[in-house]
């Protein structure tokens, strides 16, 4: 092995150390959902945000709860509703009488960890200000402009039922979130351990595992995994493959994809890839990595057209079979 | 008893004084018949007839009407100046035709002119061609002249079933026969065809763990090696055989999807422990810079003729059952 990727190799084992037990300490209060625990950690630690979608009672609060007890943030969690306004969630000036002068009072959203509940409950000002927050990092009450808590990750989640006086995500908002993910049901033994687990008189309470220092390190390891020319060749093939189908014989998705992936698709597959590295306790990325990953970052990114949305296919389906057809490096 | 004869005296008188009246009566009367009168002849010559092929005809069939002009002499003594189409009840006319002959008779020529109408029946009962009306001319004596068919009558009747019907039964059924029975000789020759062309190929083409066998030979040389391109190469050259062999998208797959693809073949799991270790090396050298040692290579070459060898060896059938002995052959 290259000496330097030796060396990032034995240095991201080092790090991703913690890896095991932060799993452990959230399984201890989240029984199954792996997948969306794993996926929540790869948005930690590569610095972006997650959308998520599934019915109620997943446990998509008490995973981000846990998540933020088990690495000792702070956080918030807003219900979005129709009558919430900007200020409800970023903040605004109050005039304080004693003084004479406005002061500023901050929003829920300084925080670590947001879990924005029903994101899509709220109209279009109120998602704008939210998004922005997400990608400016920082956000302006009145003359004075703050930034935002680090880390801070944004977990908005969705109902997929219900839709109606809802108001669903722009596409150029949605392509904010690095992750969509989709939350299924627990399988029946998973199901026995929660309905066990529930019976107490209390949920277990997860030990901290790491702290706020530990992730920004942690992220610093994650942007120094290796990835190979290959590896982000092979990227770009699956991204331009949403894009120009018949390029790489998917003549068939012609039809079916009205755009195709953003430059920001390879920008956060190439980051997530490097995480899921990361959680593998390995330092460098390859097609497993980016396989595993591609669906959660390119499901809400690919647009389908109406006569694709006729034959119920789905983007899901689309990136599905791009993600099958891409030869491997 | 005189008077008793009285009666048949003049019954018998009586027929004596009338017998000279009808024996003359009767005289007369065959004379006139042998000796006809001397009636004045016809001032033309021409003639005209109308006769119908039959009386009777069903509602679904033609009913052709023939007229004919004749009449002895130069075929030019008469001209036709009109001939008007037959009056009808209850018929229709669906065609026509003319003809024109001449015949040799003993008192010179005999000019015929024929004009024949199809006609249908419009409904069932009594039909009429009342008339056809012919107007000539005769050069002769430049005298023109109308004549005319007498009224025929004809029967219409139910229809009959059409004969031509029970023909399509009976070429439909012929077809139904015969079209299966063409595909069915079509589809064996085809198929004997393919099977001599299979046969051929088979002949013809190397098995594909030969081709595999000398490819892996002649590309990686382990006595002249590039580890940086020669363990990719032997990932490449073992993912296209597994495609090959197994029907499976061993390009597009990871190594994990591609083992787990595996194990739903009948492959034997050191088999697939063996081709897991071979891919998931040589990811590690493609992906992290690693450069692998030549032992290693000559290890992983030797797995994968061994493999090869060992497919080669084994019939189709039994390289895709469970068979551990061929899995210990390749460890």
């Amino acid at each position: 092995m290259n000496k330097d990727i030796q060396a990032i190799n034995t240095m991201i084992q080092q790090e991703s150390a913690f890896v095991e037990k932060l799993l452990s300490e959230i399984g201890k209060v989240i029984i199954g959902q792996k997948y969306m625990v794993e996926r929540l950690l790869i948005a930690l630690f590569s610095n972006g945000h997650a959308l998520l979608e599934g019915v109620p009672g997943l446990a998509k609060t008490l995973a981000v709860r846990t998540l933020s007890a088990a690495i000792q943030t702070r956080f918030q969690r807003i219900q979005f509703t129709p009558d919430l306004l900007p200020a409800d969630l970023i903040g605004t000036l109050v005039y304080d009488q004693k003084s004479g002068e406005f002061r500023t009072k901050k929003g829920p959203i300084f925080s670590n960890l947001i879990l924005a509940d029903e994101i899509n409950r709220s109209p279009a000002k109120v998602q704008s200000a939210l998004l922005e927050a997400m990608m400016e990092r920082q956000v302006t009450i009145g003359e004075n402009t703050f930034p935002m808590d680090d880390p801070f990750l944004i977990l908005a989640t969705q109902n997929p039922i219900e839709q109606e006086g809802t108001y669903p995500l722009p596409e150029a908002q949605v392509d904010r979130f690095m992750l969509k993910l989709v939350i299924g049901y627990p399988n029946k033994e998973e199901e026995l351990k929660i309905m066990r687990l529930n019976a107490g008189e209390k949920l277990p309470q997860p030990d901290p595992v790491i702290t706020p220092e530990d992730i920004k390190r942690a992220r610093l390891a994650v942007s120094q995994v290796y990835i190979d020319e290959k590896i982000e060749r092979y990227i770009i093939d699956i991204v331009f493959a949403t894009r120009n189908p018949s390029e790489y014989k998917l003549e068939d998705l012609n039809e079916l994809i009205a755009y195709g992936a953003s430059p920001r698709a390879s920008i956060y597959l190439s980051q997530a890839s490097k995480a899921h590295a990361f959680l593998r306790g390995r330092g460098y990325v390859t097609p497993e990595d980016v396989r595993a990953i591609g669906l959660d970052v390119l499901r809400h990114r690919v647009i389908v057209t109406y006569e694709a949305e006729a034959e119920e296919t789905t983007a899901e389906d689309v990136v599905r079979k791009v993600l099958n057809h891409i030869e491997v490096p | 008893m005189n008077q008793a004869k009285a009666p048949k005296i003049r019954k018998i008188n009586k027929k004596i004084r009338v017998f000279p009246v009808t024996l003359t009566l009767f005289i007369l009367s065959s004379s006139f018949s042998i000796f006809p009168l001397d009636l004045p002849e016809p001032q033309s010559s021409i003639n005209i007839s109308g006769i119908v092929d039959q009386t009777k005809i069903p509602l679904n069939r033609i009913l052709t009407l023939k007229v004919t002009l004749s009449w002895i002499g130069d075929p030019g003594i008469f001209t036709i100046l009109n001939f008007n189409d037959p009056v009808l009840t209850n018929l229709e006319i669906t065609g026509t035709s003319t003809s024109s002959r001449t015949e040799a008779v003993d008192q010179g020529i005999r000019v015929i002119r024929e004009y024949e109408y199809l006609l249908k029946p419009e409904g069932l009962g009594m039909a009429y061609i009342e008339s056809v009306s012919v107007k000539v001319h005769n050069n002769r004596d430049e005298t023109d002249e109308i004549l005319q068919t007498r009224r025929i009558p004809v029967e219409v009747v139910e229809p009959v079933p059409e004969k031509e019907k029970k023909g399509n039964w009976i070429l439909l059924f012929i077809i139904l026969i015969l079209t299966p029975a063409s595909a069915i000789i079509i589809l064996i020759y085809l198929r004997q065809k393919k099977n001599q062309q299979m046969s051929l190929s088979q002949e013809i083409q190397e098995p594909t763990e030969i081709h595999y066998l000398n490819e892996l030979r002649n590309t990686c040389d382990p006595d002249n090696l590039d580890l940086q391109k020669d363990f990719p190469t032997l990932s490449q050259l073992l993912r296209r055989f597994l495609t090959e062999k197994f029907k499976i998208r061993a390009m597009e797959a990871t190594t994990n999807e591609l083992v787990a693809e595996l194990r739903s073949t009948e492959m034997h799991e050191n088999q697939i422990q063996s081709i897991n270790e071979i891919l998931s090396r040589t990811d590690e050298i493609k992906f992290s810079g690693t450069k692998g040692n030549r032992e290693e290579f000559i290890r992983f070459y030797t797995l994968i003729e061994g493999m090869l060898e060992t497919f080669l060896r084994k019939p189709e059938k039994k390289t895709q059952q469970s068979d551990k002995n061929q899995g210990e052959e390749i460890q």
